[in-house]
């Protein structure tokens, strides 16, 4: 049917049906492996999931599969351009620049940890009803460094901090 | 419904009158308004400089006080860079000629166009909102490129110039886009991407920055914005934040944006020559995809307007190679506009003598680029006036003299009448020789150590800095015999034929002024724009 | 139609015609390059994101803690289900099927409220507890409100585009299978704020 269009291809339904399943199983997927802990490998999974549920959009329900090499290098080349920003802000921040070394920052207290542990019971008044708690504490407990325990108003980062106590920022 | 009625000739500029006008999507009329547009604010602009630079004029604090310099040194750039530079050619000379260069009857989204065109009008009215309210609190004094902290903390009007910005960007963004589709879909039958113009290359170069660079400043802008309504933290150390982020990120794009400054200005150079050495350029796959190269490799070099921020060892020489690599493609074009003058039969009029002009100009700008590129000596000429001298040989010399060039060379085309040859050669010398003498100067001025945006300085200082602004009054003056010609020519010029200077380019095959829809019938084109007697190499 | 023949010609009303199927290729890759600098400009955000994350890791650890990952993953299959019902929408468009284009745009728009509404009690939730720009906020809730912001404007953005679209299939009758690029373009649109927000949520809700 698409081959005596003048202009636009048809696709399935079934192909649509099809992506959209798909699209929900990786959600899933997404969710569930966030609740496991591979360390720094979450990011990757994270991100690489999202990749694949975005790749999936683009090339079935954005009839990527039909563009041009034109138009495709208009979805190539911003990514390639993000990637190198990342890169060259990792670049100097990463590899010991003196300026931005972590243990000279200190964010700005956060009242999120004061009132963690009050914060299980109150309603979000989500429509689901029942909230994240579970899964929220999945998060936090594991990862240690949460600064709850530390109970005064210093900053997360609290193992840098901890010799320079409530001195605040440098 | 469209006008295929054209059997008599009617040039674009009529009918006149302000709905036909202000609504219209025809590419011409919205060139000229552009051009109307962006030299109001190169006068504004520029006066800002004179006033910086006659408070330079001798030591000691004549006519404003120190916020007032900086107020006037941050007008300067924010209106030269936002309302000026950055529109330039593009909005200007390429609107206008983009679609008769490749044979089309506009471009692929006219009434996109003149939306481009009503949100840079609309840019420009927010960034001068910022001036409503006493000076002395209102005016920016930031530098144009707002850095933080300071541009947080600071009481001036930092949003409306900002927010006006972020405005101008989407300006850019449209006429990108709209370029890059216009040159990918609407060519000529025949007119393949290598019989091109190069000045459609350098469009199509300069536009694809504009789309990518854009957006990112636009994001900065808005956070920084953001920060200083609701102190989100992103840029200032008290609250955790990173102002060299900032940094990173204005730069992502300005650096960029200085190509779209300078591409199409060389696109117009590359116009000029062959025109008037009466031979082909020589060769134009190498400047062509140089062009396309620039694009491409700008994004990676921002890193050098941040050399002594205190970035990694592995960052700075990872940059500064970078930047050595961007400017090779340059230097190849370069070097192929000076084999395009080499037995040529060359007549050196106006626009000639601005071509030239800007080889040399901008062979400086480069040149003075290398102490700035390499480590060890950026570290000396960071923030002095060298780092001025340098961008006003690439800004000015390069890009103004190439749009003034450029008016020169097609005023006939836009509007049917031809200047006066003697007081435009006039124009160029005083210009010529007003600019070298104000930014020449500047150059030992930095290698001395003169800080930048500095309201006054030290005795010994003092003769450069004095000869340097009377060459900058010359400078000016230079500009009002320009443009005094031009647009006397406008209204009283004599006409102009179809094609005075014989340009084999398919814009001059058309009645100058060109018809509101520039072609009865697309023409088929078989062969490349520099056919001066040569094949096609 | 309005008559608008009383304009000039070369003025707003009075362009001059270009063939339909070069018109149609020409509106994809505008609005494709458009949607490049959409990315861009989220780029930008997600490179805040990560900036701050690698600085702050155990503050974005307990404020991603705060934020319902349940109504997160909700909000992520509803605007999935949105993008479907857009994409055939799009279908119905091409084969000239006018009820079931408008039934599927609308159910795009009952999608993009069902995600509006669930966006609204989670930032009601949030302010409740006094984080928002301008009261006493830190950074991880900075970006968070600064991304899902920017992302919720777009999604308004993307509502009106629809809303315009089902206008004019319902009032004027306009798509059929010689003229569909309005749909397939804002269709374009609707699918890169799903992109988008397929990004957001597991850096912001899950990492």
């Amino acid at each position: 049917m698409s081959s005596d269009r003048k202009m636009g291809h048809v696709q399935d339904f079934k192909v649509y049906v099809g992506v959209l399943l798909a699209l929900f199983v990786l959600t899933v997927v997404t969710w569930a492996a966030s609740t496991v802990h591979f360390g720094i490998w979450n990011n990757v999974i994270a991100v690489g999931i999202a990749a694949i549920k975005a790749s999936l959009v683009i090339y079935f329900f954005m009839h990527g599969r039909y563009e041009k090499q034109e138009t495709w290098a208009f979805i190539y080349y911003p990514m390639l351009l993000m990637a190198f920003l990342l890169g060259g802000l990792f670049l100097d921040y990463a590899t010991g620049s003196s300026r931005t070394n972590k243990e000279n920052y200190q964010a700005k207290p956060t009242s999120i940890t004061l009132i963690h542990g009050e914060d299980k019971s109150h309603g979000e008044a989500a429509p689901a009803g029942n909230h994240a708690a579970p899964s929220g504490d999945g998060h936090t407990a594991p990862a240690g460094d949460n600064a709850a325990p530390s109970g005064d108003h210093a900053a997360p980062a609290n193992d840098h901090a901890t010799p320079a106590e409530d001195g605040g920022n440098h | 419904m469209s006008s295929t009625e054209t059997q008599e000739y009617s040039p674009y500029l009529q009918p006149g009158g302000f709905k036909n006008w202000f609504f219209t999507v025809d590419h011409k009329r919205i060139g000229l308004m552009y051009l109307y547009a962006i030299l109001f604010f190169f006068i504004i602009a520029g006066v800002c400089g004179l006033i910086v630079k006659a408070e330079l004029l001798a030591p000691g604090m004549q006519f404003v006080d120190y916020h007032g310099y900086n107020v006037f040194f941050t007008l300067h750039g924010t209106i030269m860079v936002f309302l000026f530079i950055v529109p330039g050619i593009p909005a200007t000379l390429g609107n206008f000629l983009l679609p008769l260069m490749i044979g089309a009857k506009d471009v692929a989204f006219p009434r996109l166009n003149l939306l481009s065109f009503w949100i840079y009008v609309l840019g420009a009215f927010v960034v001068i909102l910022s001036l409503i309210g006493p000076w002395d609190e209102a005016w920016l004094d930031t530098g144009w490129t707002f850095y933080t902290p300071y541009s947080i903390d600071s009481s001036t009007g930092v949003i409306p110039v900002t927010l006006g910005a972020f405005i101008l960007g989407f300006s850019s963004v449209l006429t990108g886009l709209n370029f890059v589709v216009t040159i990918h879909r609407m060519r000529a039958p025949g007119m393949t991407w290598h019989r091109m113009p190069l000045f459609v290359w350098s469009l199509y170069s300069a536009s694809l920055i504009q789309i990518l660079a854009t957006p990112v400043v636009g994001i900065t802008l808005l956070l920084l914005i953001m920060e200083r309504l609701f102190g989100i933290g992103f840029f200032s150390p008290e609250l955790g934040g990173d102002p060299i982020m900032f940094e990173n990120f204005f730069w992502f794009y300005s650096h960029p944006v200085v190509y779209i400054m300078i591409l199409p200005a060389m696109g117009v150079v590359a116009e000029i020559l062959p025109v008037f050495s009466k031979k082909a350029i020589f060769g134009y796959r190498a400047i062509a995809y140089s062009s396309i190269a620039i694009a491409l490799v700008s994004f990676f070099v921002w890193g050098h307007h941040l050399f002594v921020s205190g970035m990694s060892y592995w960052s700075r020489w990872i940059f500064s190679l970078l930047t050595f690599a961007v400017a090779i493609p340059t230097a190849i074009k370069v070097f192929n506009w000076i084999a395009t003058l080499y037995k040529g039969s060359v007549k050196m009029d106006s626009p000639m003598l601005y071509a030239c002009g800007f080889i040399f100009l901008f062979s400086i700008a480069g040149l003075t680029g290398i102490p700035l590129a390499t480590l060890a000596t950026d570290v000396h000429f960071h923030d002095t006036y060298f780092v001025v001298a340098h961008f006003h040989y690439t800004m000015q010399g390069g890009t103004v003299v190439a749009l003034v060039g450029g008016l020169h060379f097609w005023w006939p085309k836009m509007y049917g009448r031809m200047y006066n040859e003697l007081i435009a050669k006039v124009g160029f010398w005083l210009l010529f020789l007003g600019f070298n003498a104000t930014f020449m100067p500047m150059f030992i001025l930095g290698y001395w150590g003169m800080p930048r945006r500095y309201a006054d300085y030290m005795a010994e200082f003092a003769d450069l800095h004095f000869a340097s602004s009377l060459g900058a009054m010359v400078n000016g003056i230079a500009y009002i015999v320009i443009l005094g010609n031009l647009v006397y020519a406008a209204f009283k010029g004599r006409a102009a034929g179809k094609n005075p200077y014989n340009s084999l380019s398919l814009e001059w095959s058309i009645p100058s002024p060109p018809p509101l829809t520039n072609f009865d019938e697309i023409p088929t084109v078989t062969t490349w724009t520099y056919g001066y007697g040569e094949e096609n190499t | 139609m309005a008559n608008h023949s009383n304009w000039a010609p070369g003025t707003f009303f009075h362009l001059h015609e270009e063939d339909p199927v070069e018109e149609y290729e020409n509106f994809k890759l505008g609005m494709w390059i458009f949607l490049a600098t959409e990315v861009l400009l989220f780029g930008g955000l997600f490179a805040v994101y990560f900036v701050m994350k690698w600085r702050y890791p155990d503050l974005f650890l307990a404020g991603a803690a705060q934020l319902n990952a349940l109504l997160g993953t909700g909000n992520t299959l509803v605007l999935l289900c949105s993008s479907f019902t857009m994409a055939l929408a799009v279908d119905a468009a091409q084969r000239g099927q006018q009820k079931k284009l408008v039934w599927n745009l609308v159910l795009t728009l009952a999608f993009g409220t069902v995600f509006l509404i669930i966006k609204f009690f989670e930032w009601k939730a949030k302010i409740g507890h006094g984080w928002f720009p301008g009261l006493n906020l830190d950074i991880f809730f900075s970006i968070y409100f600064m991304t899902t912001g920017l992302h919720l404007l777009h999604v308004l953005v993307g509502m009106s585009f629809i809303g315009l679209l089902l206008y004019r299939a319902v009032v004027h009758k306009r798509y059929h299978e010689e003229n569909f690029g309005g749909v397939e373009i804002g269709g374009l649109y609707w699918h890169l704020v799903d992109v988008i927000w397929i990004f957001l949520f597991p850096l912001l809700y899950l990492i």
